[in-house]
Formats: structure tokens, sequence, C-alpha cells
């Protein structure tokens, strides 16, 4: 407007700044350096998300365990405090790296970018990303992964899916786990499955019983691993 | 918790202006909400409160305003308003924009909606003597 004037302005004069900045954009175009990183180092990248307690780290390990004598595979797992989960994932056989999030519900660009500066990118050709236990928040802050995958579990009860549509509109894969528990929590599993459709109809779905040994084979092919 | 790690991602945007452009005080900022961030407005503005607590900002009086969702159909390009379905989509008092309201298509992009915009800030300048 007035740029090339010069302002007098008396001491503790106000002024107005115009600023125009959306927060989550910025998120956004960290997200897409991410992803050129990930992909200038051929990794092919996950970001595993869903409820806590839903089942993430068992599938991570259940995953591991399965193709670590294909790839060479690292684990960034956010953790409101503990390390519990990067143990566990060490112990099914793959490199972890810890992000205490501290009070934050959700990973974001920034710290995975952070993260990612402390593996060995030559070493590496699949990552999982395990984000904090949340349906709200990650849905808004994306990674830069190649993938988002959603676990929900049956012990959530029949609306899971209906009530957490955002994030479900981001999956490309959603796992509805714990199908073992299914009958005893009266929850009807193809009712979930067929909800997934009716918000996002491109996404895929597995159902799995990490417990059982189920849904394996159909994950790995919906990750086309 | 939500409204927590938004708020001091504006307010570390808000310092970092007001840092630049030598301000002694914040007084107003103005933001944008879109209705489909889930973010309370009572929510934000006492994180916003609670968070800016000795800093500059802590006289701020911060003003926020709602943002309708837009949508952009992928198959026949409508651009507008989204519409909505049934009532079990009415959740936490938000309605669902799920399919085109003019050919029914489900590809819809929200164009509007889920941003968190800092539009502007006035600020109290200090002129050094
Ligand atoms: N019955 C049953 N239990 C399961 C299954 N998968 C995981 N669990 C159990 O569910 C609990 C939580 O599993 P985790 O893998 O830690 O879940 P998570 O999503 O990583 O949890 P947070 O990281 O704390 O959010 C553990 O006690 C698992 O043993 C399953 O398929 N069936
Ligand atoms: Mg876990
Ligand atoms: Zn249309």
């Amino acid at each position: 407007m007035q740029k090339n004037k010069i302002l007098k302005v008396d001491e503790g004069e106000i002024l107005d700044i115009e600023i125009e900045e959306d927060l989550l954009k910025a998120n956004k175009e960290l997200a897409s350096v991410n992803r050129k990183t990930f992909d200038l180092n051929n990794i092919k990248s996950v970001n595993v998300m869903g409820a806590i307690g839903s089942g993430k780290t068992s599938i991570i390990q259940w995953l591991i365990k399965e193709l670590k004598n294909k790839y060479k595979i690292a684990v960034i797992a956010g953790d409101v405090t503990t390390g519990i989960d990067a143990e566990r994932i060490k112990e099914a056989g793959a490199e972890s790296i810890q992000i205490n999030t501290g009070r934050g519900c959700h990973l974001d660009a920034l710290m995975i970018r952070k993260a990612i500066k402390k593996l060995n990118l030559k070493e590496i050709n699949l990552l999982f990303i395990e984000n904090v236990g949340n349906l709200i928040c990650p849905a808004d802050f994306p990674l830069g992964t190649h993938l988002n995958m959603v676990v929900v579990s049956v012990t959530e009860g029949p609306y899971m899916i209906i009530k957490h549509p955002f994030i479900i509109k981001e999956a490309d894969i959603v796992v509805i786990n714990k199908i073992d528990l299914a009958d005893q929590m009266e929850v009807n599993v193809n009712k979930l499955v067929k909800d997934v459709g009716r918000i996002n109809s491109s996404a895929k779905v597995v159902t799995t019983s990490v417990k059982e040994g189920i849904g394996l084979n159909g994950l790995i092919e919906a990750l086309k691993l | 918790m939500h409204e927590f790690s938004i708020a001091n991602a504006i307010l570390q945007k808000i310092l970092n202006v007001a840092e630049k452009s030598a301000a002694e005080e914040i007084k107003e900022a103005n933001i944008s909400i879109g209705e489909l961030t889930f973010l309370n407005k009572e929510q934000l503005i006492f994180a916003l409160k609670v968070l800016s607590k000795e800093t500059k900002a802590e006289k701020c009086k911060f003003n926020i305003c709602v943002i309708k969702t837009k949508i952009k159909c992928l198959n026949c390009g409508y651009k507008g308003k989204a519409v909505y379905e049934g009532p079990e989509y009415h959740i936490l008092n938000f309605k669902i924009p799920l399919n085109c309201p003019k050919c029914k298509s489900k590809k819809i992009k929200i164009v509007e909606g889920k941003e968190v915009l800092l539009k502007n800030l006035k600020i109290k300048i200090k002129i050094p003597k």
C-alpha cells in the first residue's frame, strides 16, 4: 500500500501489520521437503496413525519381523513421554529413533525433519513413523510420507470410523485391528469396513489380529511391500 | 491439547513478527480458523492467554473468526459451499462435507475450512531516542 512513503511515527504509535500466513501451510511445505529427502534416498515411508492402544507398535513390530530380511527398516516413534515403543522396535530388529513430543498431541513435519537427520539414510529403504496416539490432530499435520496408514481397533467401539472422518479421508490404508475381540465387543467388523468406504472410497481396508496372526499378508500387499 | 499446540504455533509467529518490527507491545491479533480444524474458539483463546503470559503479547486481544467450509469437486469442477450427508455425520457439532452437491461425487477436495490463519497484528512500537 504505502510502502514507499516514509512513515513518521511518534513514540508509542500503534501500527497495523498484515501477515496473512497460514500456519498449517508452513507444515505442508516442510512435509514436501521431507518427501524429497525420502525420494532422493529411495526410502519408502509410512506414517502410522491411530488411537492410543489400537496396536500401532504391535503392527510395526509384526511387519519388521516379517520383512527385515527383505528391507532395511528404521522407525521413528513419537511418544508423549516414554521410550517404551522405541525399545519394542529394537527388540523386533530395526533401528529406531524416539521423539518425545511432551504435551504435543501429534508429530509435525519439522520434528521429522530433525529426526531424519539422525538416521543414516543410505542404510535404510523403509521407514515407519509411529505418530502419537490420537485420531484428530495428526490429520492436520502431514509429515511428507508416501503412505498414510490409520490403525483402529474393534475395542474402540462401533462408531470409531464415522466419528473421525478427517483422518480417514487422509488415509491410504485403514487397518481394523484386534478382530479376535470383535464378538466379545459386539462390534460388526463388516460395518466398520463399509464406513471407511463411505468416507474414503479409495482407501484400502485391511482387517487384522496381531494376536492371532490374521491379515499380515493382506497388509503387506496393501503397503505394496 | 490440540488447541495448545496450535496456540503455541500462533504465538511463536506473533512474537517473531514483533521481534522483527521492534514492537514494544502487541495490542491485538486477528486470527481466522477453518471450521474443519476442530479447534474450539474459547479453548484456543484460553490457550493463547496462558501461553502469552510474560511475553510481549501478554495484554494482547485475540480476535478469532471462523472460516466456513468450501469444497471443489474433482469430478465436475463445482466450487463452493459444501453439503452435508445424513444426520449421523453431525458429529462434535461439525457437519462433514462428503459429496458434491451438483454431481454427488465423493471425490471432493476441501479448499477452505482447514486453515489456521494469522491475518494481522496491531503493535505498539518503540522508537529508539
Ligand atoms: N487382543 C488383541 N490385542 C492386541 C492386538 N494387537 C495389539 N494388541 C494389544 O493391545 C495393546 C496395545 O498395543 P500397542 O501396539 O502398544 O498399541 P499402540 O497403538 O502402539 O499404543 P500407543 O503407542 O500407546 O498409542 C497391547 O497390549 C497389545 O498386546 C490384537 O490384534 N488383538
Ligand atoms: Mg505405540
Ligand atoms: Zn461434482
